[in-house]
C-alpha cells in the first residue's frame, strides 16, 4: 500500500482555503474579502472559538457537551444582572462562577455516576435552557457599563476587534493547558484509551470532571463576550451556536473519538464556521436557507475530516 | 518443481513488496485435503503478508495460486470466499450482543416472506452445531460464552461456507488448557471431513501436537517444510530464528537478599476471587505465579497494584503501606504493572511511543508547571535505546509496532516509573519468540538491580526460565510454593504438574 497523502491531519486549512476562495469568488462584489468584513467575521465567530476551545477538551477526552449554548446564555444574563449593581470585574467573575458550576454538575454526573456525557448534558441542556429563561423571565437585560461593552464585545483597538484579541488570549490559553501540561497529556491519554490511562494511575474520573468544568467555563466565557458584544443579555443567546461549537473542533481535526486534537486547529475550524455564517448570508439567502446550506456544508465538512479509513 | 495436483492449495512462488521492502521472496509450499499444516515464523517473518494475500486482503506481486490444481485468481475477500477459503482471525468478529445463531445467519438470514425466519436458522444453526459435535446453544447470546466457546462458534461461522481451506489464526492464544483440547478435538474432526486447515501459532508444543507438518518461515522465504513426527521445538526455534536458544534458566546476578523484602501483602482477599493472600517479594528476587485462567492471579496483581481494592488486607513497600485501590499512589510509591491485554490496557494505540512511555509520570516531567519537552524527548529516547525498541522514532505511533514492540513500550512505561516492585501479568503473550527472550533477559535484569518481580504466567517455560520463586494459585489461594534456593525444582514439567494437580 503506497502512503497516502494524509490529508485529513490539514483538512482544517484545506477548508479553510477552500471556503475563502468560494466565497471571495461568489461575492467579489459585495465586499467579502474587505478588512471590515473579515474583521467582521472575526468579531462574530469569537463566541464559537471561545465555546470551541473548552469543547476541544471535552472531545478529546472522549465527552461531549451539549449544554454549551444553554450555559452561554446562563452566564451573559447573570453577568448583565450582575452589572447592575457592581462594576464588571465581579460581573464577569459571577458569569464565569455560573458557568463553572454548570461545567462542574455536568462533570460531577458524567465521572461519578458514569452516565455518558452525551446523555448528561442532552438532559442539563434542557434544564440550564429553562434556568436561564427562569433568571429573567424571559425579559432581555440591558447593559450600560461602557467599559465592560467596550473590553468584552464592542470595543476595537486601534484597528483590531477586543473580541479577536480575546479569541487569541483564550487560544492560548487553551493551547498551553492542552499541550503543555500534565493535565493536557491525562486529557488525551483518557480520550486515547480509557483503560490504559486507569492503569498508568491517571485519575480518568477527576480528569473527565476537569474537562467538563473547562468546556462549562469557556462557554460562560463566550456568553460574557455575547452579552459585551450586544450591549445585554437575553436567553436566546448561544441558542444555535452548539452545532457550530461541535463541528468548529471536528473540522479543526480533534478527533471524534477522543485522544487527539489541536486547539488552534479548533480556532481555524471555528473561523471557517464563520466565514459560512457570513458568506451565506452575504449571498442574500433567507434564514431557513441560510439554516439548511450551512447544515449540509458542515456536514460536508465534518465528514472530510473524520471519514475512518475502511480497512481489515 | 512441486505439482499442481494433489494439493487442496499450493502457493508457489509467492513475491510481495511494499516500497522497496520485499516481505516475500518466493514462497512454495503446498496443503493436502485433510492435512493440518502448522506455520511459523516470528513477526516480521512474512507470516501475516502470505495469510493477507490467500484472504485476499492484499494482492500478490508475482506468484501463482493453485486450488484443487486449477490456478485461481484472489483480488478480493469475496474472491478468497468464492473459492473456498475461509479465515478466523485473531481478533473475534462476531457480535456479542447478539445469540449464536443470529451471529452465525448475519448477512445470510433464511428469509420467508421477506422477514427473517427465526425458525430455519435456528434450526439450521442447531444441526451444525451437532454436526460438528459442539455444545453450544444457538439461542445464547454470545457475551455469555466462554472465549474458547466463542472461538468455536467463530470456527463453526467460517465453516458455514463451505470452505476447502480453513486458516485459523492463533486459535489458541486467549484459550485455558481444556479449551485448546477441546479445539483440537474439532480440528481432528474437520481434517476427518477433508478439509485442509492452516494453524498458525507461536506455540510449538501445540503445532507437534496437532499439526501433520509444519512450515517455517523466515524472512519472507520457506526455512523449513517437513513432518512433525519426531521433530523438536529446539529444531522449529532454530529453523525460526536461525540460531541455538538457551531456554533454561536465567541466572539472577547476584544472590536473592532474603533479608528484608521490597513487597509484602497481608492477608488479602477480594470477592471470592483472592482468598487471603499473604506473600513476600525480596529484592533481586523474581516471584511466579503459575495458575490457570480463572485462578484469581490477574485479580492478585491487580489488588496489590490498587485496580481493584481489597476487601481485606494490607500491601507494604520497603515497610511503608500502600494504600489500596490507588493505582496512582502505588505508581508515586514505585509499583508498576504491565497488564495482560497490552492493547486493551496497555498502550494508547493513535499516541506517540513517547506520549505512551511517560504517560503515568507527566507530572513528574514539568519545569515549572509547563512539560520540559526536551527532559520527555531524552528519557524516552533513552528508555527505548535500552529496550533496542525498533521504530522511526519516539513519536511513531504505537499502533504501527509489532506486537514485541507495542510490549516493549509498556515496558518502557513501567520503568520509567522507577520502580521498585514490578508486577508483570503474561508479558509476553503472543509475541515471537525473539522478542520473548529478549524481554526475558529485560526482566531479569530489572530484578538485578535490586527490585522485586511478580510474574504472572500461563507459559510454564516462562516461568522456569525466570522464576527464583514460584507460587501455585488455584481458586484464589496459595496452594504450593516452589523455591530454587530451597532445592525444589522449578520446571515445565514440575510446573505443569502442580497446576494440574493443585
Amino acid at each position: 500500500m503506497a502512503k497516502k497523502f494524509d490529508y485529513k491531519k490539514y483538512i482544517v486549512y484545506i477548508s479553510f482555503v477552500i471556503v475563502l476562495v468560494v466565497f471571495s469568488i461568489l461575492l467579489r462584489d459585495k465586499g467579502f474579502l474587505s478588512y471590515g468584513n473579515m474583521m467582521n467575521i472575526l468579531r462574530q465567530t469569537a463566541m464559537i472559538s471561545v465555546a470551541a476551545v473548552g469543547m476541544t477538551f471535552a472531545i478529546s477526552a472522549g465527552l461531549i457537551d451539549l449544554s454549551t449554548g444553554a450555559v452561554v446564555a446562563i452566564s451573559a444574563l447573570v453577568t448583565a444582572l450582575a452589572l447592575r449593581v457592581t462594576g464588571w470585574f465581579p460581573a464577569v467573575l459571577a458569569g464565569m462562577l455560573a458557568g463553572l458550576a454548570c461545567g462542574f454538575f455536568n462533570g460531577l454526573i458524567v465521572a461519578k455516576v458514569r452516565i455518558p456525557a452525551f446523555l448528561v448534558t442532552l438532559g442539563t441542556s434542557s434544564v440550564y435552557a429553562g434556568i436561564a429563561r427562569t433568571i429573567t423571565n424571559l425579559e432581555a437585560v440591558p447593559i450600560t457599563n461602557a467599559r465592560f461593552n467596550f473590553v468584552f464585545g464592542a470595543g476595537d483597538i486601534g484597528p483590531i476587534s477586543t473580541l479577536f484579541l480575546w479569541t487569541i488570549v483564550i487560544m492560548i490559553l487553551g493551547h498551553i493547558l492542552y499541550r503543555k501540561t500534565p493535565f493536557g497529556r491525562a486529557v488525551l491519554a483518557v480520550g486515547g484509551n480509557e483503560v490504559a490511562a486507569r492503569y498508568s494511575g491517571i485519575k480518568v474520573e477527576k480528569i473527565k470532571l476537569w474537562a467538563m468544568t473547562i468546556c462549562g467555563m469557556t462557554a460562560a466565557f463566550a456568553g460574557i463576550l455575547y452579552a459585551g458584544r450586544l450591549n445585554g443579555a437575553r436567553y436566546t443567546l448561544g441558542e444555535n451556536d452548539n452545532m457550530s461549537v461541535i463541528a468548529a473542533v471536528v473540522i479543526g481535526g480533534t478527533s471524534f473519538s477522543g485522544g487527539k486534537g489541536t486547539i488552534v486547529g479548533t480556532i481555524i475550524g471555528s473561523i471557517v464556521i464563520g466565514m459560512l455564517n457570513n458568506g451565506l448570508l452575504l449571498m442574500g439567502l433567507s434564514v431557513s436557507e441560510q439554516m439548511m446550506a450551512r447544515g449540509l456544508i458542515i456536514i460536508l465538512a465534518v465528514s472530510l475530516s473524520l471519514r475512518e479509513k475502511i480497512e481489515n | 518443481m512441486v505439482d499442481e495436483k494433489g494439493y487442496a492449495l499450493l502457493l508457489k512462488d509467492i513475491h510481495k513488496s511494499f516500497f522497496q521492502n520485499e516481505v516475500l521472496k518466493g514462497i512454495t509450499f503446498g496443503i493436502r485435503k485433510g492435512e493440518v499444516l502448522g506455520l511459523l515464523g516470528s513477526n516480521g517473518a512474512g507470516k501475516s503478508t502470505l495469510m493477507k494475500i490467500v484472504a485476499g486482503v492484499y494482492r500478490l506481486d508475482q506468484g501463482h495460486i493453485y486450488m484443487d490444481g486449477r490456478e485461481v485468481s484472489i483480488k478480493n475477500a469475496a474472491d478468497a470466499s468464492a473459492c473456498g477459503i475461509a479465515m478466523v482471525y485473531q481478533e473475534f468478529s462476531l457480535i456479542p450482543t447478539m445469540t449464536v445463531g443470529e451471529n452465525l445467519f448475519l448477512n445470510r438470514e433464511k428469509k420467508k416472506a421477506g422477514l427473517i425466519d427465526d425458525k430455519k436458522c435456528r434450526a439450521m444453526a442447531k444441526k451444525a452445531f451437532e454436526e460438528f459435535g459442539i455444545d453450544v446453544d444457538p439461542d445464547e447470546y454470545v457475551e455469555n460464552l466462554s472465549i474458547g466457546n466463542q472461538q468455536l462458534v467463530e470456527i463453526v461461522k467460517a465453516l458455514m461456507h463451505k470452505p476447502s481451506v480453513l486458516v485459523l489464526d492463533e486459535p489458541t492464544a486467549s484459550l485455558t488448557h481444556k479449551e485448546i483440547q477441546l479445539l483440537f478435538a474439532f480440528v481432528e474432526r474437520l481434517k476427518k471431513q477433508g478439509i485442509a486447515i492452516i494453524f498458525i501459532s507461536h506455540h510449538m508444543q501445540e503445532i507437534i501436537q496437532i499439526c501433520d507438518r509444519a512450515v517455517v518461515l523466515r524472512n519472507g522465504m520457506v526455512e523449513m517444510d517437513q513432518s512433525t513426527s519426531g521433530l523438536s521445538v529446539g529444531a522449529m526455534v532454530e529453523a525460526m530464528i536461525g540460531k541455538k536458544l538457551n531456554q533454561k534458566y536465567l541466572q539472577p546476578g547476584s544472590p536473592v537478599n532474603y533479608e528484608k523484602p521490597v513487597l509484602r501483602v497481608e492477608h488479602v482477599s477480594w470477592s471470592d476471587k483472592v482468598k487471603d493472600i499473604s506473600f513476600e517479594v525480596y529484592p533481586g528476587e523474581i516471584v511466579g505465579i503459575a495458575g490457570l485462567l480463572g485462578s484469581g492471579r490477574t485479580e492478585l496483581a491487580k489488588c496489590i497494584y490498587g485496580l481493584i481494592k481489597p476487601d481485606e488486607g494490607k500491601v507494604f513497600l520497603d515497610s511503608g503501606e500502600v494504600p489500596t485501590g490507588k493505582p496512582w499512589m502505588s505508581i508515586a510509591k514505585g509499583i508498576s504493572f504491565v497488564p495482560e491485554n497490552r492493547r486493551k490496557s496497555g498502550i494508547v494505540g493513535i499516541h506517540s511511543i513517547q506520549y505512551n512511555m511517560l504517560m503515568p509520570i507527566w507530572k513528574r516531567m514539568t519545569k515549572r508547571f509547563l512539560i520540559d519537552e526536551k527532559k520527555c524527548a531524552e528519557d524516552a529516547e533513552a528508555m527505548r535505546e535500552k529496550l533496542q525498541l525498533k521504530c522511526t522514532g519516539i513519536e511513531q505511533e504505537v499502533q504501527y509496532l509489532s506486537g514485541g514492540n507495542q510490549q516493549k513500550a509498556v515496558f518502557a512505561k513501567s520503568l520509567l516509573i522507577q520502580p521498585k516492585m514490578l508486577l508483570l501479568d503474561d508479558p509476553t503473550v503472543g509475541i515471537d519468540v525473539e522478542a520473548k527472550a529478549a524481554i526475558a533477559r529485560l526482566i531479569r535484569s530489572i530484578a538485578d538491580e535490586n527490585n522485586g518481580v511478580l510474574l504472572i504466567s500461563s507459559e510454564m517455560e516462562e516461568l522456569e526460565r525466570l522464576c527464583d520463586r514460584v507460587l501455585i494459585l488455584s481458586k484464589g489461594e496459595i496452594k504450593k510454593e516452589l523455591c530454587r534456593n530451597k532445592g525444589d525444582e522449578i520446571t515445565e514439567a514440575v510446573l505443569a504438574e502442580a497446576i494440574q494437580t493443585a
